[in-house]
């Protein structure tokens, strides 16, 4: 495959301007329709200037079918990134390869071995997928490019909204144990360098929240009035599918986008525990599923994952290969798939406080932390 | 380490499963009489962290709804202090028990000694689409 093969179908239509009546963004950004070529494939220029030092491409099907990421080009037609060296390797850099239903999200570098940009112009090319993920030519798709500076050392802040579901607040003690929950979350991300700016806010949807995967208009909708991008968690009673009862991010990385899945979904009752009453300890454990699942959506994966057969592509975190020692190598770190407890109560749980330098860098690479 | 000692006690196949931190799959945990005792141990112990209680309760809903050992225990959940957050997740379940089951559990519900328990439960029995659970609670609501 050529990049001027590529390059043919990527014409942007309908282009969407930025509001100009808005504030100028750190984040600067593009949005149009575009549509696939006869085989699938679809080539977004993403043009790197002086100064920019991380972007993000976030690609929607408007209509029934997938989408993936499949490579990346740098200036001089250089392959950077091609989704055969992952899809089935045992380490995980980012889910963008894999086929999803609501967006495709890249963020680039992922590493610090990934970067930094250079100058000039980068390619992404995606597919258009059918649900059995045979490759469909000619589907429209809605294409998002993100840039940011890089920031200085340890000055990168996140702003993030906290909507209560319907009903959430009037639940007893739930209020405060997530506002208790967002404080430790603060000293978490500050560790790293960045500065969480929490504001709390009301979303209009059922209590019992979907999968994320699934997603909400709603979601969208909260995004497309809110004046800045801003990563945005919601807190129901459950997330009320059989599968997943938590938290659960929604994508690695998530899209700095408006989109229905745009967002980490939380559950306080499976939070608060058998009583439905938060102590202390359960506030830490919530403040650091918090942490986690918006790790995920800032593009963290877990150091290892349980069965300690697939690992993260960070090179400063154990390729541990047993539950004893992944517990011990990694127990007290934040993305470990599970708290490690010694007892019968939460105050028995080891903190998760800690991140690596390359975990550390990867959600500092994250567009939003601007 | 601690956590096998601790597994070793309650159960380490689905104390395994539930502990994870982003969900679980119930599915993954089979079924039969020894996975449903192992899930009502890990519900109702002292167990961390604070979600596995849930989740393990959620998986019997989902799994065992029918079987009356379950439904026996889901009628003490609503009216217990100590396990109020079972009640609430059974009352928003309540769709996965048969009627006859679900108003069994509403009318153990409205019968509890526990008002904080009782209005937290109640509220959620109300959303039912069922007419005769619902009216179990409904004379609840408005007699008290
Ligand atoms: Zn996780």
């Amino acid at each position: 495959m050529t990049l001027l093969w590529l390059l043919a179908c990527t014409a942007p239509k309908d282009k969407v301007a930025n509001d100009p009546a808005k504030p100028a963004p750190v984040v600067s950004s593009d949005k149009y329709g575009a549509t696939s070529d006869r085989d699938g494939f679809l080539s977004i220029p993403v043009t790197v200037d002086d100064g920019v030092g991380v972007f993000q491409v976030v690609v929607k099907p408007t209509g029934r079918g997938l989408v993936s990421t499949e490579y990346l080009y740098g200036p001089g037609e250089t392959l950077v990134l091609d989704w055969e060296d992952w899809y089935d390797s045992s380490f995980s850099l980012t889910e963008s390869f894999y086929a999803a239903d609501i967006a495709t999200t890249l963020n680039w570098p992922v590493r610090a071995e990934d970067g930094p940009l250079e100058p000039g112009e980068y390619t992404v090319v995606i597919s258009t997928l059918d649900a059995r993920g045979n490759y469909v030519g000619k589907s429209d798709v809605i294409v998002e490019v993100l840039t940011r500076a890089e920031p200085a050392p340890a000055a990168g802040t996140l702003r993030t909204v906290i909507a209560y579901a319907n009903n959430v607040r009037d639940e007893p003690g739930v209020v405060e144990a997530v506002e208790g929950a967002v404080d430790y979350w603060v000293e978490l991300y500050a560790a790293v360098g960045i500065t969480l700016e929490p504001e709390y806010a009301d979303i209009d949807v059922d209590e019992q929240l979907p999968d994320t995967y699934v997603g909400l208009d709603e979601v969208a909708a909260f995004h497309e009035a809110q004046d800045e991008r801003t990563t945005l968690v919601v807190v129901g009673e459950r997330i009320a599918e059989d599968r997943w009862l938590y938290g659960e991010a929604g994508g690695i990385p998530g899209p700095y986008t408006a989109g229905e899945a745009s967002a980490v979904f939380v559950g306080w009752l499976a939070n608060a525990g058998a009583d439905a009453e938060f102590d202390d300890a359960d506030v830490l454990l919530f403040g650091e599923t918090l942490a986690h699942e918006v790790g995920h959506y800032l593009g963290l994966f877990h150091p290892v994952e349980d069965g300690w057969e697939y690992w993260d592509a960070l090179d400063d975190t154990s390729d541990c290969s047993a539950m004893g020692r992944c517990e011990s190598d990694l127990g007290a770190n934040l993305m470990f798939p599970y708290p490690v407890c010694t007892g019968g109560s939460a105050a028995t749980c080891l903190r998760q406080d800690e991140l690596s330098g390359g975990q550390a860098g990867v959600v500092n690479r994250y567009v939003g932390v601007e | 380490m601690f956590v096998m000692t601790l597994v070793s006690v309650v159960s380490a196949g689905a104390y395994d499963v539930l502990k994870l931190r982003d969900g679980a799959d119930c599915a993954a945990l089979g079924t039969g009489p020894a996975v449903r005792d192992e899930l009502i141990t890990l519900a109702e112990g002292d167990v961390a962290p604070s979600y596995v209680p849930v989740r393990a309760a959620e998986c019997l809903v989902e799994g065992f709804a029918a079987d009356p050992v379950v439904v026996a225990r889901a009628k003490a959940w609503v009216v217990e202090g100590r396990w109020a957050g079972l009640g609430i997740l059974v009352a928003e379940e309540e769709a996965r028990f048969s009627t006859e089951d679900a108003v069994a559990i509403a009318r153990a519900a409205v019968a509890g000694s526990d008002p904080r328990v009782r209005e937290r439960v109640v509220r959620r029995f109300l959303k039912s689409e069922r007419g005769d659970v619902r009216s179990v609670v409904d004379e609840s609501a408005g007699g008290r």
